[in-house]
């Protein structure tokens, strides 16, 4: 049987580091919230084998179906309508400040962790059409550039500043796998090293003018970035508190379920945002360091999938499920370690919830879902 | 697309090196975090989950040299509230606003704030052992009741300023109480347990006591008696003269013991609250400064003598003035002392005998000696608060600065600096620094601690020149302006002091003076140095006349107390207009009663006892008193 012979394909030493990552992030929700609420443990345990199921179903299609016609576009619409469904009142749900739930009768979900997915098939199609490389023609550029631009603004706006940037990730890393030209690329990380370097400036020195156009919760993120211990009952708590776990977790950890941070639930989020926090604290640098490698090893695995196709589409889209991950992992882990400004963003794999887990099984299922086809195959269904 | 595939394997290799760049840069963080930071961050998460309740160390009592309790602790409890521990704040607040007596508002305000541990202030402080006891028995949860320890001063006003007083959480806030504030206080204890972010006491969490440690006690070099004795004569000065303020300081010469000091006004270190700051706040012995007055000649006779530039036997003439670059100093007595010695110029404080002193030493030795004898610096006694005073500076000196100096006046001193130079004078010549803190005690053993050595600052003059200035003082009381501090046996020594206040507009008041008098008592050998000044009595207003007796009553009644013999030998003292001829006191012990009577017509007798024989008598034998002093005598069957 085709399908069969397809199946041994499977990139097995991927599907083994995501049930490491799936042990983990039991571990790691269980050393959370055991004290508190323990049942989040066997509800993220459904959303695994949910997302196991997603995983298996994306699989199930050859992911070459979306590259014809214009598939893509209506995914990409959808994901767009969805994004503006969340301003709408009633349906959108505000959570911490931030309007980025959609609630249809008792679900609920977070159109912005789809967006990802939509946006890198979108954008992996039309790098991978272009003709001409490097890329370095004006309308190519602007037309990749209005595609990342349009949820990326709606997702700023919510405001959800870590998605938006996961998706700049997502965007950079295609554009840079589809052979833009370097002159444009170091173009734009320039302008991105600038803009944030400008804002830090401005923050110094001119702090009432960076005030006029950033929101006063920005302004409090920077501060607490740039100085924790101003604030720490306040804006400065979180990354305080999460600092303290870390640091306390030393070498090899306060033990599972052992961490005083995360029993005294003195870090916010613990199996959320924080659980990177909960797990160093409890495993140390030793279980801190193997969750890193586990990732590091994963994106490795993905991008060799993407090296290995044959398929220009395929590496695009490999190329973007890479950065998707790489950005949110460096931006979760980051912020709970003081490297970056706390943004609200779930640790892909590990954190607790269903939205966010969903959208990462799918990504895996496309990848994989490249690295069992070949040239030579046929569609789905012939 | 026309992209060779071997480019996007570059590109897709490219993209892994970006990712594997950013997650080193992850693992370098958090190495650092982990593995450099992690052992402060550790004690920082370890305070984060511990929660203190503090237990008090008892606070050490100050004692007198004999003992006597000058400050202690009532033990009282207080509560404590730990808010999230308490499950129904609203019937808490009410059980504890019944117990208490207290506004059940106030209450649950208090035990519902968003704080770790809150006292219940006020009315949960140092509150009674049966509103204690029957808070416990309500087993409250989030309500604690710990020891609190109130300060008390069994003595009242006694030795106020020298004491101070602690606040309500046993913290010293002024006088001995704030410069041993650490060594009285001891350390807390606490319980701590494990809280979580919420106050809430971890499950499984044990429970650490840390127990306090008490405050020493501090014996201070001041004798109850004395210092009651002071105060009992300040408060005489008060009633008697009206004065602004009184001031007075006894001190052993030998050591630079404070025996007993005090100042009016006073307070109550129980009531502070209620008491002016400037009141507590001004511990005058020294803090005030003011020029001297004659007081300050001992000092300009001391260096003359050592110097040799005076025989007290010379001759001197007083003309009633003394005429210094162009301007004309006069003498306190109209028309001058005439022709007389030396030893006579000291006796009646003639200001132009003590002008040429000063010119006799010159500028440099006379201040040079001042400096010696400690003024224009603190002398160092363990109080806050002290002043240094003012000298001219060398260049300021002209001759009318150098004579006027010589008397007393154009200098600015406190009454601390003008005890321990005099008393430098007349011990044999040591400046010794004066000191309140004798030794501190084991408050349960009671085992000497730690000691306070005399602390000799330098030899200001020599054992000889120390010798005449003891008996020029002498000479002062028995002969001199010091008459009214004659006490007959005790040979005391002194001299008197008239100072000009300076007013605001920086010219002397007129008829505002402090007058005052510093006593040194037995002259061989002098064992108590006593000054006294009294800022501005109404009416008369001379050291001799004002502050003279209050001396003279304070040494009788030390001396007396201390038990210094009286001395057979002394200087014999001239007509005395106020006083009664001296008699010795008969010996009656073991006579008839009916024969005392009849022989000893003129002295009133006290009759204690019944009976035939006298068997004991007040005063004793062969002791010297004014004609006419009642004599007690206590009678029984032989």
């Amino acid at each position: 049987m085709k399908l069969f012979r397809i199946f041994r394909r499977l990139d097995v030493p991927l599907l083994l580091l995501i049930l490491m990552l799936a042990v983990i992030s039991i571990v790691a929700i269980s050393g959370a919230t055991h004290s508190s609420d323990p049942g989040y443990v066997e509800k993220q345990v459904y959303w695994y084998l949910l997302g196991i199921l997603f995983l298996v179903a994306v699989l199930l299609f050859d992911y070459r179906v979306l590259a014809k016609g214009r598939f893509v576009y209506v995914l990409y619409g959808l994901g767009i309508l969805l994004l503006l469904l969340v301003l709408i009142p009633g349906v959108g749900v505000t959570v911490k400040g931030a309007q980025q739930w959609i609630r249809i009768g008792s679900f609920q979900m977070q159109p912005s962790e789809l967006m990802k997915l939509f946006l890198i098939v979108t954008l992996a199609k039309v790098a991978s059409e272009i003709k001409w490389v490097p890329i370095r023609n004006w309308r190519d550029i602007g037309k990749l550039l209005s595609l990342f631009a349009l949820p990326f603004l709606l997702i700023l706006q919510q405001p959800d500043l870590g998605t938006a940037m996961v998706l700049t990730g997502i965007t950079g890393s295609i554009l840079l796998a589809a052979g833009v030209d370097w002159r444009f690329l170091l173009t734009g990380v320039a302008g991105v090293v600038l803009l944030i370097g400008g804002v830090m400036f401005l923050f110094f020195t001119e702090p009432s003018l960076l005030r006029t156009v950033l929101a006063d919760h920005q302004m409090e993120r920077i501060e607490t970035f740039v100085n924790p211990a101003s604030d720490p009952g306040g804006a400065g708590y979180q990354l305080t508190q999460s600092m303290i776990a870390v640091g306390s977790g030393q070498l090899d950890g306060k033990g599972f379920q052992n961490g005083t941070q995360a029993q005294g639930k003195w870090i916010p989020e613990p199996h959320n945002d924080f659980i990177f926090a909960v797990f160093a604290e409890e495993f140390g640098f030793i279980g801190g360091s193997f969750l890193l490698t586990l990732f590091i090893f994963l994106v490795y695995r993905i991008l060799q999938v993407g090296i290995r196709s044959d398929d220009p589409y395929g590496s695009c889209i490999t190329a973007g499920v890479a950065g998707m991950i790489v950005f949110q992992v460096f931006q979760n882990i980051g912020m709970t370690i003081g490297l970056l400004p706390i943004t609200g963003l779930p640790l892909p794999f590990i954190s607790y919830g269903g939205s966010s887990l969903i959208t990462q099984m799918m990504a895996m299922g496309l990848v994989l879902n490249i690295g069992m086809r070949k040239e030579g195959d046929f569609l789905f269904m012939d | 697309m026309s992209m060779p595939s071997n480019q996007v394997r570059r590109r897709l290799f490219i993209t892994l090196l970006v990712g594997l760049f950013l997650f080193a840069g992850l693992l370098a963080r958090l190495g650092y975090v982990q593995l450099v930071e992690g052992n402060w961050l550790n004690d920082k998460a370890r305070d984060l989950w511990t929660r203190d309740i503090p237990f008090e160390g008892k606070r050490g009592r100050i004692l007198d040299r004999k003992g006597e309790v000058l400050a202690y602790n009532i033990s009282s409890p207080s509560v404590l509230a730990i808010p999230a521990q308490i499950e129904d704040p609203a019937k808490t607040a009410r059980e504890l606003a019944h117990i208490l007596m207290a506004p059940e508002q106030n209450i649950y305000r208090q035990i519902t704030k968003k704080q770790l541990i809150v006292r219940l202030q006020p009315y949960g402080r140092k509150i009674s052992n049966e509103r204690a006891q029957s808070i416990l028995e309500r087993r409250l949860p989030g309500i604690v009741v710990a020891e609190d320890n109130r300060r008390h001063y069994p003595q009242g006003s006694l030795a106020a300023h020298i004491l101070g007083f602690a606040g309500i959480d046993n913290q010293g806030l002024a006088g001995l109480e704030l410069v041993y504030d650490e060594r009285l206080s001891g350390t807390r204890g606490h319980v701590s347990f494990g809280a979580n972010a919420k106050g809430e006491r971890l499950p499984g969490g044990v429970d650490r006591y840390t127990p306090p440690e008490d405050g020493m006690d501090l014996v201070l070099t001041l004798d109850k008696n004395i210092q009651a004795i002071v105060e009992r004569e300040m408060d005489q000065a008060m009633a008697q003269h009206d004065p602004e303020n009184v001031l007075a300081i006894a001190m052993d010469p030998d050591t630079g013991e404070i025996l007993g000091m005090g100042s009016r006004p006073t307070f109550r270190p129980d009531n502070f609250r209620n008491v002016d700051p400037e009141v507590y706040n001004r511990n005058l012995p020294i803090w005030r400064t003011y020029e001297p007055g004659s007081t300050f000649k001992i000092i300009t006779l001391a260096a003359a003598l050592e110097e040799n530039k005076v025989n007290m036997k010379e001759a001197f003439h007083d003309p009633g003035y003394v005429k210094v670059g162009g301007a004309r100093l006069r003498c306190w007595k109209g028309g001058g002392h005439g022709s007389q010695t030396f030893l006579e110029v000291v006796e009646n404080s003639c200001n132009p005998g003590f002008v040429n002193l000063g010119q006799r030493l010159g500028k440099e030795k006379l201040f040079e000696y001042i400096r010696k004898f400690g003024f224009g610096q603190k002398t160092g006694i363990d109080l806050n608060g002290e002043a240094k005073g003012i000298l001219f500076k060398p260049k300021q000196v002209g001759p009318v600065e150098l004579a006027t100096t010589a008397f007393g006046q154009g200098v600015s001193v406190t009454p601390i600096q003008q005890v321990t130079a005099v008393a430098a004078a007349v011990n044999g010549g040591e400046l010794m620094e004066p000191y309140l803190n004798k030794a501190w005690k084991d408050p349960e053993t009671g085992e000497v601690l730690e000691k306070t050595k005399p602390n000799v600052k330098r030899q200001v003059v020599s054992e000889e020149t120390s010798k005449k200035v003891r008996y020029a003082l002498e000479s002062v009381v028995a002969r001199g302006t010091g008459r009214r501090a004659f006490i007959d046996g005790y040979r005391v020594g002194g001299k008197t002091g008239t100072a000009q206040k300076v007013g605001p507009d920086g010219r002397y008041l007129k008829n505002n003076h402090i007058v005052s008098f510093i006593g040194v008592a037995p002259s061989d050998d002098p064992e108590l140095v006593v000054y006294v000044a009294v800022d501005n009595p109404k009416g008369v207003q001379f050291g001799g006349v004002v502050a003279a007796p209050i001396v003279r009553n304070i040494m009788y009644d030390s001396l007396r107390y201390m038990g210094v013999e009286k001395r057979k030998k002394q200087i014999p003292p001239e007509k005395i207009p106020t006083s009664q001829p001296i008699v010795t006191v008969p010996d009656l012990i073991g006579e008839n009663v009916s024969r005392i009577r009849n022989s000893l017509y003129d002295t009133p007798l006290q009759v204690s006892g019944k009976g035939e024989v006298v068997i004991n008598q007040a005063p004793k034998p062969g002791e010297r008193v004014e004609k006419g002093t009642p004599i007690r005598i206590y009678l029984g069957d032989k």
